[in-house]
């Protein structure tokens, strides 16, 4: 029973390292790359001089929808003004996410993170969880879940890093 | 008895006698000590050492509660050296206000120039202490059959362990296409006989899905190792080819 005890008390010291720390507003936010619904892979480093509005969901998640609905208009709003919408999903299957996509006839650019790599570096415990990354890669804003009153709140935050 | 009296009485006015004259310098220290109002006046422990006469040699003499620890010469970096060339940063702030901007500007490049050469310095150096030539690993991936074969991921494994994992985006495609080398993999192994294996995933011919793997045993010796992923397009056959060569 000692034994067990001290096992479980070592795997968890070595489990908790592990764990990436939730990126908090105001730090840069974490790299990735990712398989996307156009022709290329996607990188978020290279996206610097755009303000991103990155949205983890899945084709599963029930709240998911009014996040989605939402951003897929502010996408249209403000894409001239140098705003790109990424939805990251965490479908396994990618069939999945691309039949959701073209059923809900959403126009921004969808992610596959069916490997979960990236939702575990952003320790993503919600969905639909969304960041706003500002031109210099900075995140601004940080949100688990949407209601949707929240959309005003995405609005006044675009309108304003776009000024920027 | 009557004597043993006597005798007692004597002793004790003899006493008497010798305190009276032997206390009035203690006494009129009291009267000094208590004010007039009666009340007792602070004396400072620093006051009464320094009143009393004592030898110096035997304070030397006393052990010290701390061992002394032998001062050593402090290093510092002079920050005016590095920022003004060891001028004085206020001559240095007076200069630069009788400069032309023109001078101002190639100073600044110069510096500038001088940064970049550190911080390659500083990179080198860095990667000599992580990876010593004599387990350095490289493994660098060439590209140049964009008409037959589309670059989408390579994952490398050395010895059946994976070491890399590299999505390629359309600037990484685009700039390998113009003759641009990446470095993948970097890291060390040990001298004997090891297997890389690099399998590559794209889109081939006809837009269809396209995976191959390429292995290579080779032989870590002393010196670094650079190994490079080709990836061409074989104009014969239509098809993009991959190959692993060593270079020494």
């Amino acid at each position: 029973m000692r034994h067990l005890f001290v096992g479980c008390l070592i795997s968890l010291a070595f489990s908790f390292p592990a764990m990436a720390a939730k990126p908090k507003v105001g730090d840069t936010a974490p790299n990735f790359t990712l398989k996307s619904n156009g022709t290329y892979n996607l990188r978020l480093s290279e996206q610097k001089g755009y303000v991103m509005v990155v949205v983890f969901w899945a084709s599963w998640c029930r709240s998911c929808p009014v996040q989605l609905n939402s951003l897929n208009a502010l996408q249209r709003k403000y894409e001239p003004y140098g705003v790109k919408v990424w939805g990251v999903s965490l479908d396994k299957k990618m069939e999945d996410a691309k039949h959701y996509v073209e059923h809900k006839g959403l126009n921004f650019t969808v992610l596959y993170d069916h490997e979960f790599l990236v939702s575990e570096n952003y320790d993503i415990d919600d969905l639909p969880a969304s960041i706003i990354v500002d031109r210099d890669g900075v995140i601004r804003h940080y949100q688990d879940g949407f209601e949707p009153t929240d959309i005003a709140k995405y609005d006044e935050i675009l309108q304003q890093l776009v000024l920027e | 008895m009557t004597t043993f009296k006597h005798s007692l009485i004597t002793f004790t006015s003899t006493l008497l006698l010798m305190g009276s004259i032997s206390f009035p310098a203690a006494a009129e220290e009291l009267d000094e000590v208590i004010d007039n109002d009666g009340s007792l006046e602070y004396i400072e422990i620093d006051e009464i050492i320094d009143d009393e006469d004592i030898d110096p040699v035997e304070v030397a003499s006393e052990p010290t509660s701390q061992p002394e620890i032998p001062q050593e010469e402090e290093e510092f970096v002079d920050l005016n050296q590095i920022l003004y060339g060891g001028e004085d940063p206020d001559s240095a702030d007076s200069v630069a206000e009788n400069k032309d901007p023109e001078t101002l500007q190639q100073e600044m490049q110069t510096l500038k120039e001088k940064i970049l050469q550190v911080n390659r310095d500083l990179f080198i150096l860095e990667e000599d202490l992580l990876f010593p030539s004599s387990t350095q690993v490289n493994v660098f991936v060439s590209y140049d059959a964009l008409e037959y074969f589309q670059l989408d991921g390579v994952s490398l494994k050395i010895n059946n362990s994976p070491i890399s994992n590299h999505l390629y985006t359309e600037r990484e495609i685009s700039a390998m296409n113009r003759g641009a080398v990446q470095r993948l993999f970097t890291g060390n192994l040990p001298v004997g006989e090891h297997e890389l294996v690099a399998v590559v995933t794209g889109v081939g011919p006809g837009g269809r899905d396209y995976k191959r793997a390429v292995s290579l045993d080779f032989e870590k010796s002393s010196g670094t190792k650079y190994i490079e992923l080709k990836i061409e397009g074989d104009d014969l056959r239509k098809q993009p080819g991959f190959r692993l060569k060593q270079w020494e």
